[in-house]
């Protein structure tokens, strides 16, 4: 075949594969636009549609069904991590409590430590995690039981691996973990449509859980099918399903979530919120959570309670070995004698280097 | 007299009237009735001045939020007397499961 038509053909090929990738492209736009739209029409329709005369006996039946079931089940309220939460977080279904602390504050360790608390006092955990891998939250709460600081993990011997592992298995009869490639898929638990998915999951689902922690808000924060979304809007979808799913959802919802250092000292909670703020409003609770390492303590600082006169209060915790404790005068003694024992091995050092040198 | 003018002398009247609610109703020691509310809603028109739509709304807002203000209140102390009922209840562990993970005492794991 002559050279030149040769060459026709190649470039029409090429073309043509390129003007199907195109079309495929548009095609796919104009199909997510277009359920969008349904959806907004679908979402209009109802609001346009919102009968208030209505006062069938079968509507007020089931109004007051859902609030003897929800009164039935305040009365049941949980304890949220230890007993001084008691009264002031409510922890039974139809709640969100937004923990939301400065980075390094301790997201994870109070993730692993409702955890623990909720599946010893048999409940089934739920953690949908974007920060860490699901072994790590496993790990965590393992820790926890020994006693371990869960850093430096090159440190851990092959006696520790393997209780680790034996742990992953026990703990697993209690608590799920759901990270970021579960089903091998990257973005269950950071898109807006890994989320919005299993939150419908969990609904049609047989198995039920107890307590939902989700780690953390504002890595949730890209759309597969709307590359073009920015973080704060997908973040404001989210806020707004999840708003519904706890109205229908027969657990608490606990949504950790970071807060910002810049400017604070002059802006108030939710201002500090890193991402949409909109998960403020949606949640029934809010709590700042403020470690203070060096004495031994977290201090929870009521910012928002839908049910409770909690709001302003300050609740500490105790710190000990990674396990948030009631913070009794006999941990407060303990702490204390621990941190002065620190402080005079401290000036101990101190004073042989000072010697050191002087020889 | 033009009708553009007239309607824009329309408009400052009425704007001039809904900003005299508020007063009327502080006279009145602040109470609006839910059939007041939905009268107000009534005035809210698209085709009014952005202005006007927006000084209703407020006064809409502001007052519908009293009232909703009181029925949350009755709602929360409700809730609120039955979720700390229990407030000195203890915290029921699982022996069982603390068993299967080795823990005698919850607060302590490691020990």
């Amino acid at each position: 075949m002559n050279k030149i038509i040769q060459k026709h053909l190649d470039e029409s090929k090429k073309s043509d594969t390129l003007y199907k990738k195109e079309n495929e492209l548009l095609e796919d736009r104009i199909n997510t636009d277009y359920e969008n739209l349904q959806r907004r029409k679908e979402e209009l329709a109802k609001a346009e549609s919102i009968d208030l005369s209505r006062r069938d006996g079968e509507y007020v039946e089931k109004l007051r069904k859902e609030n003897k079931d929800y009164l039935t089940r305040a009365k049941k309220s949980g304890i949220f991590l230890v007993k001084d939460f008691k009264g002031k977080v409510p922890y039974f279904a139809k709640n969100i409590i937004l923990a939301a602390g400065l980075s390094g504050d301790g997201k994870s360790t109070t993730c692993a430590n409702i955890a623990y608390r909720d599946i010893l006092q048999n409940k089934k955990v739920l953690v949908i995690t974007n920060e860490e891998i699901a072994s790590d939250v496993y790990n965590r709460v393992t820790s926890l039981i020994k006693g371990w600081a869960y850093r430096e993990h090159e440190n851990f011997t092959e006696q520790q691996h393997a209780i680790f592992d034996d742990y992953i298995d026990k703990l697993s009869h209690r608590l799920t973990v759901i990270d970021d490639s579960y089903n091998d898929s990257v973005g269950q638990t950071s898109t807006i449509e890994g989320m919005e998915a299993m939150l419908e999951s969990l609904l049609k689902s047989d198995e039920k859980f107890d307590v939902i922690i989700i780690d953390y808000y504002q890595n949730i924060d890209r759309s597969t099918k709307n590359p073009g979304l920015s973080p704060w809007q997908v973040q404001e979808q989210f806020a707004k399903r999840l708003d519904k799913f706890k109205n229908v959802y027969e657990a608490p919802i606990v949504v950790l979530a970071q807060l910002t250092d810049v400017g604070a000292e002059n802006k108030p909670f939710k201002d500090r919120i890193e991402g949409r703020k909109i998960i403020y409003n949606v949640c029934t609770c809010a709590l700042e959570v403020m470690a203070e390492r060096e004495n031994l303590r977290t201090a929870w600082k009521v910012r928002k309670s839908r049910w409770s006169e909690a709001v302003g209060q300050t609740i500490m915790t105790g710190f000990n070995k990674g396990l948030y404790v009631d913070y009794t005068p006999e941990f407060q003694a303990s702490a204390l004698a621990l941190k002065e024992s620190k402080e005079r091995q401290k000036m101990l050092k101190l004073n042989e280097i000072e010697v050191e040198g002087g020889a | 007299m033009t009708k553009k003018i007239a309607d824009k002398y329309k408009q400052i009247a009425f704007l001039n009237r809904v900003m005299l609610i508020p007063e009327m109703l502080a006279e009145m020691g602040g109470q609006i009735t839910e059939q007041g509310l939905n009268e107000l809603l009534a005035f809210l028109n698209p085709e009014n001045k952005p202005k006007i739509n927006y000084y209703l709304l407020k006064i809409i807002e502001k007052h519908n939020s009293k009232l909703s203000h009181i029925e949350e209140v009755e709602e929360k102390k409700e809730v609120e007397e039955v979720f700390s009922v229990a407030e000195d209840e203890e915290i029921e562990y699982d022996e069982k499961y603390m068993d299967f993970l080795g823990i005698k005492d919850p607060d302590n794991p490691w020990d």
